[in-house]
């Protein structure tokens, strides 16, 4: 199953080739301006923009997650006490959500390279 | 569970020895007792500890099998097997077996998909819930396991998972999007050793001097590394590879046919990364049709903090 990020549009399969899980993160920026040269290609007539990316995805799984018997928690601090932690049903898996992502259909993807590609991302 | 008979059990029979037998040979100077002797473990479970299973894995599929004998007081001594399947995003699976009074002789675990060290990783331990939430009472085991290997209770260890060889394999992530550099992260819960990253990078028509160059950041905005520049023009493509056994040097002009493009930059020797630690390039003049892509990476990983 492959999903677009709806962060930065990134395209990507969440199982790796080799059986492992890949979690997308979000690249910091995105060239908004690309730079301008000369006919000459070596000189810079106006430098390029990047621009963060206001709302990164990243699906690495939170550090304080755990499955007890199969079951996702967080383990937090317990306010009542604080050199104890406790548990709670945990409501997100992944660092941040980002905008989200969703199910890629082929060609959704914005405009290809100069060179040809594999007809799909990780191929 | 399976049972089996206890030789030693009250009230077994006792045959006397031949009063008339005599001994031809040296007395020895052990002797052993056969009867309301101490049970061959120093393992008391008590009515309220649990044997807890802590597993965590990168592996798909991964499901850990324990086996235990327990010795009731009864004089019997029962087999059990308990399953924990264990998700592949290298968190902390736990599962807890309650067990009978009695003392444990024995703990051994399996894996199911996990072939080699820092793939799986199992501890095991005596808890008691009085205690508190995950305070083990009695240390009995921790280990990678694998299909073959299987760590256990007598006679294994109690290891760090960053301890010993990691699991070192190739990888690749999806292509970023056109126009974008790409990153590599550090998955939580994962220590790994950066050996080795290359990567495809074409360039569009565009007119302009494309300057990549390999970054390791700390994930929250600090770069702890960066690459030698190299430059590559439009309308082309080259290979960019970043080598720890390249060592420090600098750009390196590839011989015909790869030309100029091609760069091989060096990546700092044993540089170990933890998470959120990034792996990164930043190309400057990047052009809107621009490809980073084939971007694989060798590492040597281990679990952390499971």
């Amino acid at each position: 199953m492959t999903y677009i990020c709806l962060s930065c549009k990134a395209v990507y399969d969440p199982i790796q080739r080799d059986g492992t899980t890949h979690g997308h993160v979000c690249p910091p920026d995105r060239v908004t301006t690309p730079a301008t040269f000369d006919a000459t290609g070596t000189t810079l007539v106006t430098p390029e923009v990047r621009t963060p990316i206001a709302n990164p995805r990243n699906e690495n799984v939170r550090p304080d997650l755990m499955y007890i018997e199969g079951k996702p928690y967080l383990v937090t601090r317990d306010p009542n006490d604080s050199t104890r932690r406790i548990e709670k049903p945990a409501d997100t898996f992944i660092i941040a959500e980002g905008l989200g992502r969703a199910l890629y259909v082929e060609g959704q993807a914005t405009p290809g390279p100069a060179l040809p590609l594999p007809t799909k991302p990780g191929t | 569970m399976a049972t089996q008979p206890n030789p030693f059990a009250p009230g077994a029979l006792y045959t006397p020895p031949n009063s008339n037998a005599a001994i031809l040979t040296a007395k020895p100077g052990v002797r052993f007792l056969s009867q309301a002797v101490q049970p061959p473990s120093q393992v008391y479970v008590a009515l309220n500890d649990v044997l807890r299973i802590v597993a965590a894995s990168s592996q798909a599929n991964e499901v850990l099998t324990v086996n235990y004998r327990l010795l009731l007081p009864s004089g019997t001594i029962v087999a059990g097997q308990s399953s924990l399947q264990v998700s592949s995003d290298r968190a902390i699976n736990i599962h807890d077996e309650p067990l009978a009074e009695g003392f444990l002789l024995s703990v051994s675990c399996k894996a199911a998909a996990a072939t080699t060290r820092g793939q799986t990783f199992a501890r095991i331990f005596l808890t008691n819930p009085a205690l508190g939430q995950g305070q083990p009472s009695n240390m009995l085991m921790a280990d990678y396991v694998t299909t073959a290997m299987a760590p256990a209770h007598p006679g294994g260890r109690v290891l760090a998972p960053t301890e010993g060889p990691g699991w070192v394999h190739f990888g690749q992530i999806p292509n970023p999007t056109p126009g974008s550099d790409f990153i590599i992260q550090v998955a939580n819960n994962a220590r790994v050793r950066a050996l080795g990253v290359g990567a495809f990078f074409s360039t569009s028509a565009v007119v302009a001097n494309r300057v990549p160059q390999l970054k390791i950041g700390d994930g929250i905005g600090k770069t702890i590394f960066q690459s030698p520049t190299g430059v590559q023009i439009g309308a082309n493509s080259g290979n960019t590879f970043f080598s720890a056994s390249a060592g420090f040097g600098g750009a390196c002009v590839l011989p015909p046919p790869f030309g100029i493009e091609n760069g091989l930059w060096g990546f700092p020797n044993d540089c170990l990364l933890l998470p959120p630690a990034q792996i990164y390039t930043l190309t400057i003049n990047l052009q809107a049709g621009d490809q980073w892509n084939a971007v694989d990476f060798l590492i040597e990983e281990w679990l952390d903090n499971v």
